[in-house]
C-alpha cells in the first residue's frame, strides 16, 4: 500500500478538506491519521472476527526460557493482547525439538519446576508456562495475531546516528525536515519509531529522553535498549511518532484495504463537517467494508482438509 | 430555522462601515466592528488607506514650526493668471522663551541634488525609504548594487541633520564616487559678531528672497532670517544683527535628515534632484522681524480654550484670526497677501489742526482737510481707511502753505515698511536710505521726479541702507517738504481738501506713508486739484474686530468668538473683507454661557452660529440689514470645534460633544453618527483653566480642539479628535498643553460610500492632526502636535502617495489594516451552526497589485478576544481572485471574521467574502 501521506491526501480530496492558501490545514493531518488508524483497527477487528483459516495477521516469535521464570512477555504487539494461536516449546532451543504446549486453565497453574514446561496459560498479554522451567536452555515459540502497526507521517530524516550498537544507540540527529511544530512534535512526543523508506521496521518504541530544537539531536531515555534483536538505525531512515508506528500500512493488510482506509477517513471528515454528503459516503464506506469481509470469509480455492492437531498420526 | 447547507455572500457594495453602537447579538454583518485604516476602492473593494510620514521640517533644536493650524492659501497669480497654492501654518506657542516665535510659515521647496561622478557604473540611483520599524534609510546604488547605506531615525528628534546626510552621501563607495548638494545652504566662514551680512564659504546655494534657518549664537537661538542680498561669500539679511559661529550651517542643512521624501531608485547617473519641502517663515509687520515678538496670544498660552488659528481665503489673500480667549488686548484679524503678514484693514486716522506757513500756492481762504491711510497689497487689492475727521484752516496771502501732521503706525501691526532716501540720484535702479526696513518681496511706492509722478517698483535686493529695484530707472530726491523722499511698501497717505467755496474734497496728493509719522506741506492751488473724493455712503471702512473664528458668508468675512463680546457676530462689507462697519454686528439670543465657538455658512441666506452645546441660525441678508437670529437649540447639539467644520456637497459636517452631525438649510441630522455614539457618550472634556488634567480625563475627547479636512480625492471627511495629556504624556503635565494622547480618535466619513471609518496610527504621539489638516496640491497634510521636552510643538506629516508599496507605512512603521464585519448569528443567536468554508474574493481590476498577506481570524460565540482559528492567505499573484479557506469544524452560535494586514509596505484587497454554514444537530437546544 502507499505511504500514509498519500492516503491522507486522498481522504482530504474526497471530503473536500484541502490545504488552505497558506498551505495549512484547518483539520490537521494528526486528526486525519486518527481516522485512518481507526479504520485500520476496525478493519483488523472485523476481519479477525471472521476467524478465517487464512489468518492473514499471524506472526510468530521465539522467546528464550529462563530458569525459574514463570511468565514471559511477547516482544511484539499481540492483537487485543490475547489472540495467540499456538505456543510451542523446544527443550534445548533447537528448531527440530519444538512441541506444542497445551493451553490449560489458570487454575491448572503449577509452580513446581521441571526440565521443560508442558502447558501454558495467559494473562494480561503474558504467557505463564506450566510447570516452571528449571533451566534456561529451552525456548518458546509463539504464534499470534499481530495487531497492525499504527500509521504516522514521516516526522524527520535521520542524518546522523551516534553510539550505535546491536542493543542501543546514543543519539540521532534529524535533518531540516524535523517536525517541531505539529501537535505532538519532536519536543513533546514520548516515543518514536524508526522505519526505512518503505515503512519497514528499523527500531521501534524508542523512548525520547530529550530533543534539542537547535541541533535537532534526539537522545533516547537513559537505559534504553532496542526492544527486539536486529533493531538498528541508519542514516536516511525516517522518524515516526509513537509506539508501534510506521509510514506504510502493514503488508498483512491487503492492498485492497487501502480504499477502505481512505473512505473511512473521508467519511469521518464529512461527519465532522456535518456534510450532506455524509450519508452517501457512509454507505460507500460500509459497502467497501462488507466487500472486504465477504472476500475474507470466502473459502479460497485450495483443498483444505479438516484440521487435526497431529494430522500425521492419521 | 436553518435547513441544509447555506452560503452567505458579503461584499462592500452594501457595507455600512464602522458601527460601534449595535449590540453583538443584534448586529448586522453588513456593519463593521472594525473598519480601521481601510478604504473602499472605486470598484467597491476594501483595501488599506495610505499612511502619513514626516515632512516639511521634521524638528530642529529650539525652533518651533507651525503647531496651531495649517491652511491651503489659494490665489491667482496676477502675472500669469494661474491659480496657485501655498500651504501655510500658524505658530502661536510662546511659552518657553524666545526660541518659540509665533508667526506664519509657508511650505517651500529646497533640493538635494545627488550625482554620480566616477566609477564607470552604467546605472546609479538614490533611495530614501522607511525600514518598517523605527527608521528611514538612505541608500546609494551603483549597477544595482547597494554601495552606501545611511540609517537615520523617525524624524521626531534631531539625530542626523540634512548636512550630515549630505556629507555621508558624498564620497567614494566601493569604487563609485557620488556627490550631494543641498539648496539653499551655506557654511559660515569665521566667528562673526553683530552682523547682518554674514561671511560664508564660497559655493553657497542661497538666492535672494529665501529664508535662512540659522543659529544666533548670542542667545543662542534657532531663527529664520530673510536673505535680501547675496554675493559669492556673503549673505545679507534683514532684521537685528546677530552672532554666528565658524563652520556652522545656514539653511535646510540644519533640518532633520528625515525631511527627505520617500524616494525609490532615483536615477542619479548624471544627477538626480530630490525636492525637499520645508517650512519658511513669512515676513510680518505684526511680528516685526521675527525678533520683536508680538504673539498671537498671551504668553501664558496654556489656555483651556485654545484652538487653532482660523483661516479664510478671500480676495486673493488669507485672513486669519488671533486667539482672544482670555486676553483683553485687542487682537484683530490679520491677513497674508503672499508677501507679508499685516493687520487687516487700516485704522481711522486722526487729523490734528493743520497749520499755515509762509509760501505755497493754496488758494487764500478757508479749506477743510481730511486724509486717509491707503495701501495696495501684494495682490493688488486697494485698502483705504475711513477718512479722518475734517479740520478747517484758513490761509492768507503769503501764508499759503498748509502743514498736515500724519501720525505714524509703527508697532501697530499695520504695514509700515518704509525708508527715507538719504541721497538723491537718478535715473537709477538703486536707492540709498538713511534707514529702511523694506525688503525683497515688497512693492515700493516712490516719487519719480523725471515723470513728476508716483511709481511702483519691485525690490530685487535690499539691506538696511539700500535697495535695488526692477523696472525703468527712477530719479528721486532727498529731503524736501512734500514727502517725496519717502519710500513705502505701497502704503500711502491720501490728503484731501476742499476748494474755495465748495464742500467737495479733492485729492491733494497721495504720498508714501512713513512709519514714525510725517508732516505733509500742501502748496497746491485749487486749480490743480482734479480727483474728487467719493464719500463712503454710510459704509465706513472700520478695521476688523477681534474674533477667534472666521468664515465667509454672502461674500463677507464673518467673525465671532471674542470672549469679551461672547455673543457677537461681525461681518464685513460685501466683497471687502477688511472693512467692518460698526453696524455690521449682531448679538445672538444666547442664554448659554461661553463664547461663540464656531461659525459656518450654511446656505446663501443662513449663517450657522454655534456655542459648544447650542446652535443659532442667522437668516437673511446681513449687509442689507434684513436678517433675523433664530435660536434653534440650546443645551443640545452645538459645535465646539470651528476647525472641524467642513462643507461637503452643500452640507456642513462637524463634530459635537455628542457625535457628528449634518446641517443643511438649518436642519440638523442628529443621527448622522449614531454608529459611533458609544465613543461620544459622556466622553468629552472641557478643560478648566489652571486645572491639571486628571488621569480619568485623559481618556476623554477634547472636541474643542478637533480638526478636520475634506479629503476630496478619497471622498472622505476626516476628523481628528484629541484626548489630551500633559506635556510628558501623563496627567499632571499642566493644563492646556494640548498634547494628543493614545486615546485620541480619528474618524473618516466616506461620503461616496456613506460609511464611517477609523484611522489609527502606529504612534498617535507622532501621527496626529491636532495642529490642523489641509489638502495642498491634491495631497493630504496633517500637522501633528507633539511633545518636545515639555512643550507642544508642530510636526508636519504628509500622506505618502507614490503609487507603490511605500504608501502603506505609518511614518517608518507598519500601518495596520483591520476590517471586522459584525457578528453573524444567521438570525438564530442561540442555535449552533457549523461553519465550513470561507471564500475571499480579490478582483479589483483597477488595483495595483503587490504581494501581500491577508490574515484572517475567526471568532465565535461573541468572544472577540480569543480567535477560534487563525490563518493567512499569501497573495503572490493578481490571479488569486478567489481563495478558499476550509474552516476547522467551527461549531458556533455566531461567527465573526477579522481580516487584517499589519505588514509594513503591504495592503490587502478584499472585494468580498462568502461563507458557508450548515445546521448543527441540536436544534432544540438554546445554548450559551
Amino acid at each position: 500500500m502507499r505511504r500514509v501521506d498519500f492516503i491522507i491526501t486522498d481522504a482530504r480530496n474526497i471530503s473536500r478538506n484541502p490545504a488552505n492558501p497558506n498551505g495549512s490545514y484547518s483539520i490537521s493531518d494528526e486528526e486525519v491519521l486518527r481516522y485512518i488508524n481507526d479504520a485500520q483497527d476496525r478493519l483488523q477487528g472485523v476481519i479477525s472476527a471472521t476467524k478465517s483459516m487464512d489468518k492473514i495477521f499471524e506472526a510468530r516469535t521465539a522467546i528464550n526460557l529462563v530458569a525459574n521464570q514463570e511468565n514471559y512477555s511477547i516482544p511484539d504487539r499481540v492483537f487485543m493482547n490475547r489472540d495467540l494461536s499456538l505456543v510451542e516449546v523446544s527443550s534445548d532451543g533447537t528448531l527440530g525439538n519444538y512441541v506444542v504446549l497445551n493451553k490449560v486453565n489458570f487454575f491448572n497453574r503449577d509452580t513446581n519446576t521441571s526440565s521443560y514446561p508442558e502447558g501454558y496459560t495467559k494473562q494480561s498479554g503474558q504467557i505463564y508456562v506450566i510447570p516452571i522451567p528449571s533451566s534456561s536452555t529451552g525456548s518458546l515459540r509463539v504464534q499470534y495475531e499481530r495487531e497492525l502497526d499504527d500509521l504516522d507521517k514521516r516526522r524527520g530524516t535521520v542524518s546522523v546516528v551516534t553510539g550505535l550498537t546491536s542493543t542501543s544507540f546514543t543519539s540521532i540527529t534529524i535533518g531540516t525536515d524535523a517536525d517541531e511544530t505539529s501537535t505532538p512534535n519532536l519536543s513533546t512526543i514520548d516515543y518514536v519509531c524508526i522505519v526505512d523508506s518503505d515503512g519497514n521496521r528499523k527500531a521501534y518504541n524508542i523512548p525520547v529522553g530529550s530533543y534539542d530544537t537547535g541541533t535537532n539531536v534526539l537522545t533516547p531515555r537513559a537505559g534504553f535498549t532496542f526492544i527486539k534483536a536486529g533493531d538498528s538505525i541508519a542514516v536516511n531512515d525516517y522518524v515516526v511518532f509513537g509506539k508501534w508506528t510506521t509510514t506504510h500500512p502493514n503488508s498483512f493488510l491487503p492492498d485492497n484495504a487501502e480504499r477502505y482506509l481512505i473512505h473511512y477517513a473521508a467519511e469521518s471528515l464529512l461527519h465532522k463537517d456535518s456534510s450532506t454528503d455524509l450519508v452517501a459516503q457512509n454507505a460507500k464506506m460500509l459497502g467497501i467494508e462488507q466487500d472486504i469481509l465477504n472476500s475474507m470469509k470466502a473459502q479460497t480455492s485450495e483443498v483444505q482438509y479438516i484440521p487435526q492437531l497431529n494430522y500425521y498420526e492419521w | 430555522m436553518i435547513v441544509g447547507e447555506r452560503t452567505f455572500i458579503k461584499n462592500f457594495g452594501g457595507n455600512k462601515g464602522l458601527d460601534l453602537k449595535k449590540a453583538d447579538v443584534a448586529s448586522d454583518p453588513s456593519d463593521s466592528k472594525l473598519f480601521t485604516n481601510c478604504e473602499l476602492t472605486t470598484n467597491d473593494s476594501l483595501t488599506k488607506r495610505k499612511g502619513m510620514r514626516v515632512g516639511g521640517q521634521c524638528r530642529t533644536n529650539g525652533q518651533n514650526w507651525p503647531e496651531s493650524g495649517i491652511f491651503t492659501y489659494t490665489y491667482r497669480d496676477s502675472a500669469t493668471g494661474a491659480t496657485k497654492q501655498e500651504l501655510i501654518g500658524a505658530t502661536t506657542k510662546y511659552s518657553t522663551g524666545v526660541t518659540q516665535l509665533p508667526g506664519l510659515s509657508r511650505l517651500v521647496n529646497g533640493s538635494l541634488v545627488i550625482s554620480y561622478t566616477g566609477g564607470g557604473a552604467t546605472t546609479a540611483s538614490f533611495s530614501f525609504y522607511p525600514n518598517g520599524t523605527t527608521a528611514f534609510v538612505a541608500e546609494l546604488k551603483a549597477n544595482g548594487v547597494v554601495v552606501k547605506t545611511v540609517t537615520l531615525n523617525n524624524g521626531t528628534a534631531i539625530f542626523t541633520t540634512l548636512e550630515s546626510l549630505r556629507s555621508q552621501l558624498t564620497g567614494v563607495f566601493a569604487g563609485h564616487t557620488f556627490a550631494a548638494v543641498l539648496t539653499p545652504s551655506a557654511q559660515i566662514n569665521g566667528n562673526q559678531v553683530g552682523v547682518s551680512v554674514i561671511t560664508v564659504d564660497a559655493g553657497h546655494t542661497f538666492s535672494i528672497g529665501q529664508s535662512a534657518l540659522l543659529n544666533d549664537s548670542s542667545v543662542p537661538v534657532e531663527k529664520s532670517v530673510w536673505i535680501t542680498n547675496t554675493a559669492a561669500t556673503t549673505l545679507t539679511f534683514t532684521g537685528n544683527p546677530i552672532n554666528v559661529q565658524n563652520n556652522e550651517f545656514i539653511g535646510i542643512s540644519r533640518l532633520n535628515a528625515e525631511v527627505v521624501p520617500t524616494t525609490i531608485d532615483l536615477d542619479v547617473l548624471v544627477s538626480g534632484t530630490v525636492v525637499i519641502e520645508y517650512w519658511e517663515r513669512i515676513k510680518s509687520s505684526v511680528f516685526s522681524t521675527l525678533t520683536n515678538v508680538v504673539p498671537f496670544q498671551d504668553t501664558t498660552l496654556l489656555l483651556p480654550g485654545f484652538t487653532n488659528v482660523s483661516f479664510v481665503n478671500s480676495r486673493n489673500n488669507v485672513y486669519f484670526s488671533q486667539d482672544r480667549s482670555t486676553s483683553s488686548t485687542q487682537r484683530p484679524i490679520l491677513k497674508y497677501d503672499g508677501n507679508a503678514i499685516t493687520l487687516a484693514g487700516l485704522p481711522t486716522p486722526i487729523l490734528a489742526t493743520p497749520t499755515v506757513g509762509a509760501g505755497g500756492a493754496v488758494d487764500v481762504g478757508t479749506h477743510t482737510y481730511i486724509f486717509q491711510y491707503t495701501r495696495t497689497d501684494n495682490r493688488g487689492n486697494i485698502i483705504t481707511s475711513n477718512p479722518s475727521l475734517p479740520q478747517t484752516i484758513t490761509t492768507t496771502a503769503g501764508n499759503q502753505a498748509v502743514s498736515i501732521v500724519i501720525p505714524g503706525l509703527a508697532g501697530t501691526g499695520y504695514e509700515t515698511s518704509c525708508g527715507q532716501i538719504s541721497v538723491g540720484a537718478g535715473p537709477t535702479n538703486s536707492i540709498a536710505f538713511t534707514a529702511s526696513n523694506l525688503s525683497v518681496g515688497d512693492t515700493i511706492y516712490l516719487y519719480d521726479t523725471i515723470t513728476a509722478s508716483y511709481v511702483t517698483r519691485n525690490i530685487v535686493s535690499s539691506d538696511s541702507a539700500s535697495l535695488t529695484m526692477d523696472g525703468a530707472a527712477v530719479t528721486y530726491v532727498a529731503g524736501g517738504t512734500v514727502n517725496h523722499n519717502f519710500v513705502s511698501n505701497n502704503a500711502r497717505v491720501a490728503i484731501w481738501r476742499t476748494k474755495l467755496g465748495t464742500n467737495e474734497y479733492f485729492l491733494v496728493e497721495e504720498v508714501p506713508f512713513f512709519s514714525t509719522g510725517q508732516t505733509y506741506v500742501d502748496v497746491i492751488a485749487d486749480a490743480n486739484l482734479v480727483t474728487q473724493f467719493i464719500p463712503f455712503d454710510d459704509t465706513p471702512h472700520d478695521p476688523p474686530p477681534s474674533v477667534n473664528y472666521l468664515c465667509e458668508h454672502q461674500n463677507c468675512l464673518v467673525g465671532g468668538g471674542d470672549k469679551f463680546n461672547p455673543n457677537t457676530v461681525y461681518w464685513s462689507l460685501q466683497g471687502s473683507p477688511e472693512y467692518f462697519p460698526s453696524d455690521n454686528q449682531v448679538d445672538i439670543p444666547s442664554s448659554q454661557q461661553g463664547t461663540i465657538s464656531a461659525l459656518a455658512s450654511d446656505t446663501d441666506d443662513m449663517l450657522a452660529v454655534f456655542k459648544p452645546d447650542s446652535y443659532y441660525n442667522l437668516v437673511g441678508d446681513l449687509n442689507g440689514g434684513n436678517y433675523s437670529t433664530l435660536k434653534v437649540s440650546e443645551g443640545d447639539f452645538g459645535c465646539p470645534a470651528h476647525a472641524a467644520i467642513q462643507k461637503i456637497r452643500g452640507t456642513l459636517i462637524f463634530p459635537t460633544n455628542r457625535g457628528f452631525v449634518l446641517l443643511r438649510g438649518g436642519q440638523m441630522v442628529y443621527e448622522f453618527s449614531d454608529p459611533l455614539s458609544p465613543v461620544f457618550t459622556n466622553n468629552y472634556y472641557e478643560q478648566n483653566f489652571s486645572t491639571v488634567i486628571s488621569a480619568n480625563d485623559t481618556t476623554k475627547l477634547v472636541v474643542l480642539r478637533a480638526t478636520a479636512v475634506n479629503d476630496f480625492d478619497s471622498q472622505r471627511y476626516i476628523c481628528h479628535i484629541p484626548a489630551e495629556s500633559g506635556a510628558t504624556g501623563t496627567p499632571g503635565g499642566g493644563p492646556g498643553t494640548q498634547l494628543p494622547n493614545a486615546n485620541s480618535k480619528c474618524y473618516a466619513w466616506d461620503y461616496k460610500n456613506s460609511l464611517w471609518q477609523e484611522f489609527t496610527d502606529n504612534d498617535v504621539t507622532i501621527s496626529n492632526a491636532s495642529g490642523g489638516m489641509a489638502i495642498y496640491k491634491n495631497q493630504l497634510y496633517w500637522n501633528a502636535r507633539i511633545d518636545s521636552g515639555g512643550a507642544a510643538v508642530g510636526l508636519l506629516l504628509k500622506r505618502t502617495n507614490l503609487g507603490n508599496s511605500y504608501d502603506f507605512y505609518s511614518n517608518t512603521a507598519a500601518l495596520a489594516q483591520d476590517f471586522e464585519p459584525n457578528w453573524d448569528n444567521l438570525g438564530e443567536p442561540s442555535l449552533e451552526k457549523q461553519f465550513l468554508w470561507l471564500k475571499v474574493y480579490s478582483m479589483d481590476d483597477f488595483y495595483a497589485f503587490a504581494a501581500n498577506t491577508l490574515t484572517i481570524q475567526v471568532y465565535t460565540n461573541y468572544d472577540s478576544t480569543n480567535p477560534a482559528y487563525t490563518t493567512t492567505i499569501p497573495y503572490t499573484s493578481i490571479n488569486q481572485r478567489e481563495e478558499v479557506i476550509k474552516l476547522p469544524n467551527i461549531k458556533a452560535r455566531a461567527i465573526l471574521f477579522r481580516f487584517s494586514n499589519s505588514v509594513a509596505g503591504q495592503r490587502s484587497l478584499i472585494t468580498g467574502y462568502e461563507y458557508c454554514a450548515i445546521a448543527d444537530y441540536e436544534r432544540e437546544a438554546l445554548k450559551k
